[in-house]
């Protein structure tokens, strides 16, 4: 683990604390904004280096994806908040993400080791990203939903405009996420000569589509009030969660990358 | 309708097929049960029929609406118009690629109208990736099959049903090489690379992650690859015959055996591929092929016939057994290869083509609207976006007029 996974693990929980804080002390949110761009310029720089060093980009393994995760959340929080002045206060939606993924990587084996022959393929560095954008998205609009169910106001938007905000986030993640799913079902056929092979983590993919898919069909077309879209929201997370992190604890899949390093003797 | 569908596909799925994944069944009975089960069934094709059903009835309502302007109403517009200090708003809006239509008092505009026809060729495709998946199970054949360096894809030993399969392009094909590769000392395989020659001398190199494709319908990929001992055998006679045995020695410590063709011996073999000695025990090194030695025992009849001889063997070393002399004089490797020919791919990719250019069109060319009309203030106009509503419309025209100048 370097120095660099270190500081932005820090400065990911500086910036949760004053988010924290900010709820007494408005103040303190121009500290977060700043902990949370250093924090982001920081994960930049750590996984540019553990990219240089590994010889490929850093998706591959719980502490590799679990850092990249963060780094999506926090680059994306800091680049919105600096282009849209609305959402200047969106990294505290992001940060709280950002330091539980990072904090579940610590417990996986964090060493750069180079790629296995199936993980060669661009078709896995276009999927990674379409499911990175997906998860970004999703995760995006839970917290958003969260903080309405209890009754704040998220960013402190408008309901009208955190609607908005919330169904383009929604449809984004569902983009991205079809995107990861045919990009998989194609890369599977490449490697395996079938389009679907009904593993725990696409089975679990599939149904948290098929969610969203319920969830965006309620808001777009049977008109649900906030509450129940919220609601609905937050309920697809623990599948959400599942059908991105079930291979890190559960190795008899396919998606299983923390290949243990084991010696012939 | 379509909720409970859909609904009762997640239940199903969560409780009656998550569960047994987790429970360590094999991937054949995960497979059986959602693929056969019927329940999931029914559930498969009450979605196909809701789906068609929905598309359909949003593509109709879809193209309709193409021409109408949904939002936003002169109700909801009068709450925050902005005024344009323009005498032709109409000419502005046409020369930034608006529709432009006239109603009583006021004027509406549309642009990327087809917008919402996105959506449905997205649903289309979903439909369509589900039609095609079907035909493609129902018409995809695969086989598996054992080639040696030096040895061509018709002396594989196809069975006579594979050997419709073996297109006539690739029956000649040699296999030159099958080269693996592990990083360092540790089970992380990093390469599995085959070179295969064509019958007027060119060479070829395809991967596992890069397969080789014959034609738009038929691959053949590296599924594995494992040791090919060269066993020689010379008689009392000193009559020497060389044999190459596809052998299961791979990872090391593999035990596999073997008939010596041509002698009433039997062989057991243990491969070292990067040999050493660790605290007096043979091992392996690596995985990677180095200094290759083999423990070899030697039984006569069978394999619960009484061993003869058990002794470790480098490349070239020999052991005499009953007057016979067995040696390794060299390692060859062999790939399994997978063989598919499946005439409907194309339909899948095309359908999940569909669906990504759905959501593309869908996301990228969001319709806008915009409604003008005159009041004792002057001109007021307001704007919607699709999927984003009120306030990205008006940002949007207030950019487009500031940037024309028009801005009152």
């Amino acid at each position: 683990m370097s120095a660099l996974h270190i500081i932005t693990l820090s400065l990911t929980a500086g910036a949760v604390a004053l988010s924290v804080i900010a709820l007494q002390w408005r103040s303190a949110l121009r500290f977060g904004r700043f902990s949370t761009t250093a924090a982001a310029l920081s994960a930049t720089l750590g996984l540019a280096v553990r990219w240089a060093v590994s010889g490929h980009a850093p998706i591959f393994g719980t502490f590799e994806n679990t850092y990249t995760l963060a780094w999506a959340l926090l680059a994306t929080a800091t680049v919105v908040g600096f282009v849209r002045r609305d959402l200047e206060d969106l990294w505290r939606m992001a940060v709280p993400w950002a330091l539980a993924s990072m904090t579940y990587g610590l417990q996986f084996r964090s060493e750069p080791v180079p790629l296995t022959i199936s993980e060669q393929s661009l078709w896995v560095d276009i999927h990674a990203v379409f499911a990175w954008i997906a998860l970004v998205s999703f995760l995006g609009v839970t917290s958003l939903a969260a903080v309405r169910v209890i009754g704040g106001r998220p960013l402190g938007l408008p309901a009208e405009r955190s609607d908005d905000l919330m169904t383009e986030l929604l449809m984004i993640g569902y983009a991205g996420f079809t995107g990861m799913l045919a990009t998989g079902a194609w890369y599977s056929f490449v490697l395996f000569g079938t389009f679907w092979q009904w593993d725990i983590v696409e089975s679990l993919a599939l149904v948290t589509w098929l969610s969203y898919g319920v969830v965006i069909h309620g808001r777009l077309f049977y008109r649900w009030g906030s509450r129940r879209f919220d609601m609905a929201v937050l309920l697809v997370l623990p599948l959400l969660i599942a059908a991105y992190f079930v291979w890190s604890f559960f190795p008899d899949t396919w998606h299983f990358f923390d290949i243990p390093l084991v010696k012939p003797y | 309708m379509s909720f409970w569908v859909i609904g009762a596909w997640i239940v199903l799925t969560l409780v009656w097929l998550v569960p047994f994944q987790f429970t360590g069944q094999s991937k054949a009975t995960v497979q059986a049960i959602a693929e056969d089960w019927f329940a999931l069934r029914i559930v498969y094709l009450a979605t196909a029929v809701v789906t068609t059903v929905c598309t359909y009835s949003r593509i109709k309502k879809d193209w309709r609406r193409r021409d109408a302007s949904v939002r936003p109403t002169p109700t909801e517009a009068a709450q925050g118009p902005f005024p344009v200090g323009s005498d032709d708003i109409e000419a502005w809006l046409r020369s930034q690629g608006y529709r432009v239509t006239r109603e009583d008092q006021a004027l509406r505009a549309t642009v990327n109208r087809y917008s919402l026809l996105g959506g449905s060729v997205f649903h289309v495709g979903i439909v369509a990736v589900g039609l095609s998946l079907a035909l493609h199970s129902a018409t995809v054949e695969s086989v598996s099959l054992r080639v040696t360096e030096g040895q061509t894809f018709a002396e594989a030993g196809w069975t006579a049903e594979e050997e419709l399969l073996l297109p006539s392009s690739i029956r000649h094909h040699r296999l030159v090489s099958i080269t693996p590769e592990y990083y360092e000392d540790v089970l992380l395989f990093t390469r599995l690379t085959a070179r295969i020659e064509t019958p007027a001398g060119t060479q070829q190199e395809f991967s596992l992650a890069r397969p080789y494709w014959i034609d738009p319908v038929r691959v053949l990929s590296i599924q594995d690859y494992n040791l090919a001992p060269h066993i020689a055998v010379v008689d009392w006679a000193g009559e020497r015959e060389e044999h190459v045995i596809a052998m299961n020695l791979s990872p090391p410590g593999t035990e596999d055996s073997a008939e010596i063709p041509v002698s009433p011996l039997y062989v057991s073999l243990i491969a070292y591929p990067d040999y050493g000695v660790v605290d007096g025990r043979n091992v392996s090194m690596s995985y990677n092929i180095v200094e290759p030695a083999f423990l070899m025992s030697v039984q006569t009849g069978d394999r619960a016939g009484p061993l003869k001889a058990r002794e470790l063997l480098r490349l070239g070393d020999s052991l005499t057994v009953d007057g016979y002399e067995i040696s390794v004089p060299e390692l060859s490797r062999y790939g399994t290869f997978r063989l598919t020919t499946a005439p409907g791919l194309p339909l899948v990719l095309l359908s999940l083509l569909m669906t990504l250019i759905g959501l593309a069109w869908r996301f990228f060319l969001r319709r806008h609207d915009v409604m003008a009309w005159e009041t004792d203030e002057g001109l007021m106009i307001d704007g919607w976006t699709d999927m984003r509503g009120r306030e990205a419309g008006r940002g949007r025209l207030i950019r487009l007029a500031r940037q024309a100048g028009v801005l009152g």
